[in-house]
């Protein structure tokens, strides 16, 4: 069989030039035949995470490469040799896009130069004239450039390409053949030329020749690429020399986790030891046996996996805001964790909580921990923010990206837009699409435009509709992650490009959560939360006041007068559970102890909601009917939450038992629940997990619930019931007054749903106390206490 | 010389030394006086005016507009005085001024001292003009502001007349009257109104003008175009003013026909094919075959319509050719080149191409529709 490996594939990750996301192209080319694909987009690698982690699914080889933008105009498709290659560009992409503003980043000769070797560069889609091959031969050296033909039937691409072929074996530079390929199908052609108008900022009727002049741009199959060469075959011959010769894959990325800095004669794991030890005397009053074993078991496994480095740069971050009288805490898994908890990381005492520490860490997952902290919005989280680029160094910490995807009315828009609807109708339509769930075209569609005045027979409506869908998933930018920050030992921009973000004084790197996870990039969440900032000055507020200082961990769990109110549904002010819904439920629900809170939280999602979950809870809870678990052998994990599944570890475990997932399935189911990914990928595992369990016996209406599972966000049990703990435990008694007090202060009330007065005048009423707010000069003034 | 007063209500001033004023703007307002007159008329009407004296109407301008007070300026000093004016005083034109930071120029005489050469290649006439303006040397005639005119002529006529030659004549004197007076005011005309009994009709010109040869000429193509529909008792010609065309031929412009030429061919085309026939072609911005220009480098000649033709393929590669006027084998073949588009559209197209040669040397350039196969033309 003829072997052609296409070297020249932008995904959408050109970001409006190309109409097809990297998986697809994997999947494509895999069906096609093709034993490799190279990667290759505009000016970043953001898209070649997802490319390999398709291709290594698929069992192809993923080359990596970018077509660089030149300071002379030109550009330079770059594919990567080896590492050093790989290193190079990362570093070439991240120099040039760190110099010029968003969008005009561009590369001088000066650094292709430095920056060329372990690169091979072909001769591009521009017009093949001696001075430019001579000038690639000069930057990259003979034996790495390639004169690059394509065929897409144009009488002038086929002139330049008898130039090039000339040129070639006059200069005796290798002939390669590639299709510059834009999308995957032919169908895919509409799609791109839609986002070509997006890009010029016109409509497809006004751009011209913009356009695709035709479809050609699709990967096409090894046997049609040599039938489309046969008069040059040495052309498709070399590409398969050339994936020979490129022997990197993302697999040899060379990320290493910054090793944390210990004195003489200590290790790593001794050290940690130690200031585990120390917190744990400070925070275990008295250091009982039970939490002495747990932590023990912990360190054994940390030391085991050669975590000691992650826990201890985390717990450093913890002590930077400790000295600096910053409030944080950790949130997430991590609250599953003793160490975590001596170390100060979390407020959570697992021992007591009786919580398992193998969900946090677990052997046989294989994967880094996750520690997500939370900081007081504003100024305070940007100082440890900086305080990480400055301990790290500028190009060895960076936040993650955020990819923004085309959905609901952004995808509306531009499509509209770009098929010349005039803005009433473009209005119109992203108002339709916002509120119609877009998974289901097939059913409402029709009836759905009627309504709204669209004739689905009219060509230009069905256009619009089927490039709607179509857009959907696809990149329209880069965003910066809320909090997430990546750190590397050494020089994180020979790992990943790495971009200017809006905000000055930040940078971002080009892969998302998912991708760094993916590739065993390591990430620590920095999050803002208003509600931390209320904390804090509540607690300076009781101390100044009430001469009390009020220590996070040992809050009373127990504390009647917070239940209280949690049932009479007075919990303005209280942080998850003050919203219209969760005071309506809270009466019906009445939390009587801790996990009933945690309970309260959860279940006012739209998983539970949207699946109907919420009323059968309730009604057991209340005794109105009677508590049946859908199957007996999930019974286990069902029982504490009365037979209806409320969180996402419970989908994860019945989906593991009922369906015979693997942790790795497993794992992937969580991620697909995840917000911004496909719901493609949904629909796959959903089929998995049905025929799972039709091979369990489990089938008809029983396999039902679980499709509620699509809207199962990631629903972080955890982090959900350690936070209502904090704001929970501050709201008890004399101290809500200053609870109260803080919220009504301003910038945090008003960042808040709840109408100040609501809850300032009326909480301090309950006192007896006056509404306090800053005075002019932003201090507290005193609180005159009266009834306290 | 030339006075120049810069203050509010300049003209109502400027008037109480001359009848003879230029309004620049609402607060500038230039005149031709001696020194000695504005010297003494100012001292005792506003002690507060900005006045320049100079030998040139620019130089009193700039000068009034940036020195306070009475400004004199001897002739052959223009240049030293206005010199410690910043560049700023010069007309705005952010590419020049661009280039001024860049040079570090603050002052006018910083670019008074320029070479001219050198400021012609690299500013441009503009900067050459601009130059001429920092030193003082510019010199233009005065531009009076004169109450508008009205340009128009009329008649009623003692018989009809229902001959186009006689109209002409009368209209020719018309326009000899009103060019005469547009000339003594430096106009032009943009636009003919006429009126024939109460039939009105506009001529708007392609450019200002008032060459009468041609502006009879076009009236006559009008009315061949548009006949009247009665015999004439009364005509009445407005002629609407403008400036005059002021053209610089480039040396590198490609040479368009005269524009009087071409606008009285195109009246000719109109009086014969109709008004609403007459059409400028413009290239389609679009692949779409036989709409924009084909990417061959040749020549080619289309057929209209294309040649049906009869065609022998062999593997889908065309083999053998028939038509009304060529066939034989062909010997040499390219394509196919595809195109496809306009898919938002019903008529959306998707077409392969193919050139080819014949026997006897000829190039052709066919295409299949469907199953039938056209020759759509012939390169040359």
């Amino acid at each position: 069989m003829t072997d052609f490996i296409d070297f020249h594939v932008r995904s959408a990750f050109s970001f409006l030039e190309g109409a097809s996301l990297p998986e697809d192209l994997a999947l494509r080319a895999s069906d096609l035949g093709h034993s490799a694909l190279a990667l290759m987009d505009r000016d970043n690698l953001c898209g070649a995470p997802r490319f390999y982690m398709a291709a290594k699914k698929l069992g192809a080889r993923a080359h990596i490469g970018a077509e660089i933008t030149g300071a002379d105009g030109d550009y330079y498709p770059l594919l990567v040799e080896n590492r050093t290659g790989y290193q190079n560009l990362c570093r070439l992409i991240t120099s040039m896009k760190l110099r010029a503003p968003k969008g005009e980043a561009t590369a001088s000769e000066e650094e292709l130069q430095q920056y060329a070797e372990g690169l091979v560069c072909l001769s591009g889609e521009g017009a093949p004239t001696r001075a430019r091959f001579e000038k690639l031969v000069r930057i990259f050296g003979r034996r790495n450039v390639y004169a690059e033909l394509q065929r897409h039937f144009h009488r002038d691409e086929e002139m330049r390409n008898q130039a090039a072929i000339d040129l070639g074996r006059s200069m005796k530079l290798p002939l390669l053949a590639t299709n510059g390929v834009r999308h995957a199908t032919p169908g895919e052609r509409e799609l791109l030329d839609a986002l070509t108008a997006v890009r010029h900022k016109t409509t497809v009727m006004e751009a011209g020749q913009l356009l695709a002049r035709n479809a050609e741009r699709l990967l096409k199959s090894p046997r049609a690429m040599a039938y489309l060469f046969s008069d040059v075959p040495e052309a498709v011959e070399e590409t398969a020399e050339l994936s020979k010769r490129l022997d990197f894959t993302l697999a040899n990325l060379g990320y290493e986790f910054p090793k944390y800095p210990v004195p003489p004669g200590e290790t790593m794991n001794s050290f940690l030891r130690k200031r585990t030890d120390e917190g744990a005397r400070r925070r275990y009053r008295p250091y009982h046996e039970r939490a002495r074993r747990q932590i023990e078991r912990e360190l054994a496994l940390i030391e085991k996996l050669d975590l000691a480095g992650y826990f201890l740069i985390v717990w450093d971050l913890i002590e930077f805001c400790r000295r600096e009288g910053i409030l944080v805490q950790g949130r997430g898994s991590a609250a599953n964790s003793a160490v975590c908890y001596s170390l100060g990381i979390t407020a959570v005492d697992p021992v007591a909580m009786d919580l398992l520490f193998e969900r946090f860490l677990s052997e046989e997952r294989g994967e880094w921990p996750d520690i997500d902290l939370d900081l007081p919005s504003g100024d305070q989280r940007e100082r440890v923010i900086q305080y990480v680029y400055e301990r790290y160094g500028k190009r060895g910490a960076a936040m993650t990206a955020n990819v923004i995807t085309y959905r609901g009315r952004s995808a509306a828009r531009d499509i509209g837009k770009a098929l010349g609807f005039d803005p009433a109708s473009l209005g119109r339509l992203s108002a339709l699409v916002a509120h119609w769930g877009w998974r289901d075209p097939a059913d409402t569609a029709d009836r759905q435009f009627k309504q709204a005045g669209f004739d689905l027979n009219d060509a230009r409506i069905r256009k619009f509709l089927s490039l709607y869908v179509a857009a959907q998933n696809l990149p329209r930018h880069l965003g910066q992650h809320s909090g997430g920050m990546v750190i590397c030992q050494g020089q994180l921009d020979a790992v990943v490009p790495l971009e200017p973000a809006t905000m000055p004084g930040r940078v971002v790197i080009e892969w998302d959560k998912d991708d760094c996870a993916d590739l065993g990039l390591i990430k620590v969440d920095l999050l803002g939360l208003g509600m931390m900032a209320v904390l804090e000055e509540s607690i300076e507020l009781i101390r100044d006041h009430y001469g009390e200082e009020v220590d996070l961990a040992h809050l009373p769990q127990n504390d009647p007068r917070v239940y209280k109110a949690l049932q009479e549904a007075d919990t303005i002010g209280m942080f998850q559970v003050e919203s219209r819904a969760q005071m309506s439920c809270l009466p019906r629900l009445k939390p009587k102890k801790f996990y009933d809170i945690v309970v309260q939280v959860a279940i006012i999602r739209p998983g539970p909601i949207v699946g109907k979950m919420l009323h059968p809870y309730l009604n057991r809870r209340q005794g109105f009917e009677k508590t049946i678990c859908m199957h007996p052998s999930l019974e286990p994990i069902l029982k504490r939450t009365l037979g209806v599944p409320l969180f996402q570890e419970q989908l994860l475990r019945m989906a593991m038992i009922a369906a015979n997932f693997s942790g790795g399935e497993a794992e992937e189911l969580r991620r697909a629940m995840g917000f911004k990914r496909s719901q493609a990928r949904m629909r796959e595992i959903e089929t998995r997990l049905r025929s799972g369990m039709a091979a369990n016996g489990i089938v008809g209406e029983t396999q039902d619930p679980r499709v509620a599972c699509r809207q199962l966000r990631t629903d972080r049990l955890r982090q959900r019931l350690f936070e209502v703990q904090l704001s929970g435990g501050v709201y008890r008694g004399h101290s809500q007054p200053a609870a109260d007090g803080v919220l009504s202060s301003g910038d945090i009330g008003e960042r808040r749903a709840t109408p100040r007065s609501a809850f300032s005048s009326r909480g301090c009423d309950a006192v007896g106390m006056e509404v306090p707010s800053r005075a002019g000069n932003g201090q507290w003034p005193l609180v005159s206490a009266a009834g306290v | 010389m030339f006075a120049c007063i810069h203050t509010p209500d300049a003209r109502a001033l400027a008037r109480s030394f001359s009848p003879w004023v230029e309004t620049v703007d609402e607060k500038t307002a230039v005149f031709s006086i001696t020194p000695r007159q504005i010297a003494e008329k100012t001292l005792e009407r506003i002690p507060h005016a900005q006045v320049a004296v100079a030998e040139t109407v620019e130089a009193a301008i700039l000068a009034a507009r940036n020195f306070p007070g009475l400004t004199f300026l001897e002739p052959g000093d223009e240049a030293r005085v206005l010199g410690s004016l910043p560049v700023d005083c010069l007309p705005p034109d952010p590419e020049i001024f661009q280039m001024f930071d860049l040079w570090g120029i603050r002052s006018l005489a910083d670019f008074a001292r320029l070479p001219e050469n050198g400021v012609a290649e690299r500013l441009g006439p503009r900067g050459l003009w601009m130059q001429r303006l920092a030193r003082g040397a510019l010199s233009r005639p005065l531009r009076p502001a004169i109450p508008a005119a009205t340009y128009e002529e009329s008649t009623e006529l003692d018989y009809p007349l229902d001959r186009i030659e006689p109209l002409l004549f009368l209209i020719g004197r018309f326009l000899y009257d009103l060019c005469a007076r547009l000339e003594a005011q430096s106009l032009a005309s943009e636009a003919l109104h006429l009126t024939f009994n109460d039939q009105e009709r506009m001529l708007r010109l392609p450019f200002p003008t008032r060459d009468i040869k041609f502006l009879l000429k076009l009236v006559e193509h009008d009315i061949e175009a548009r006949p009247l529909e009665e015999p004439v008792e009364r005509v009445r010609l407005v002629i609407l003013p403008t400036e005059p065309r002021r053209v610089q031929h480039g040396l590198f412009a490609p040479a368009a026909p005269e524009p009087e030429r071409l606008e009285l061919t195109l009246g000719k085309i109109r009086a014969l094919v109709g008004e609403k026939n007459v059409k400028t072609p413009e290239l389609r911005n679009t692949y779409r075959p036989g709409w924009s220009v084909s990417d061959s480098r040749l020549a080619f000649r289309y057929f209209r319509p294309p040649l049906e033709a009869r065609v022998e393929t062999k593997a889908g590669i065309p083999k053998k050719l028939w038509t009304r006027v060529c066939r034989g084998e062909i010997s040499k073949i390219a394509g196919p080149w595809r195109t496809s588009g306009d898919w938002w559209r019903p008529d959306a197209w998707n077409r392969d191409e193919w050139d080819l040669e014949l026997a006897d040397g000829a190039l052709y350039r066919i295409y299949r529709d469907g199953e039938r196969w056209f020759v759509e033309g012939t390169y040359d």
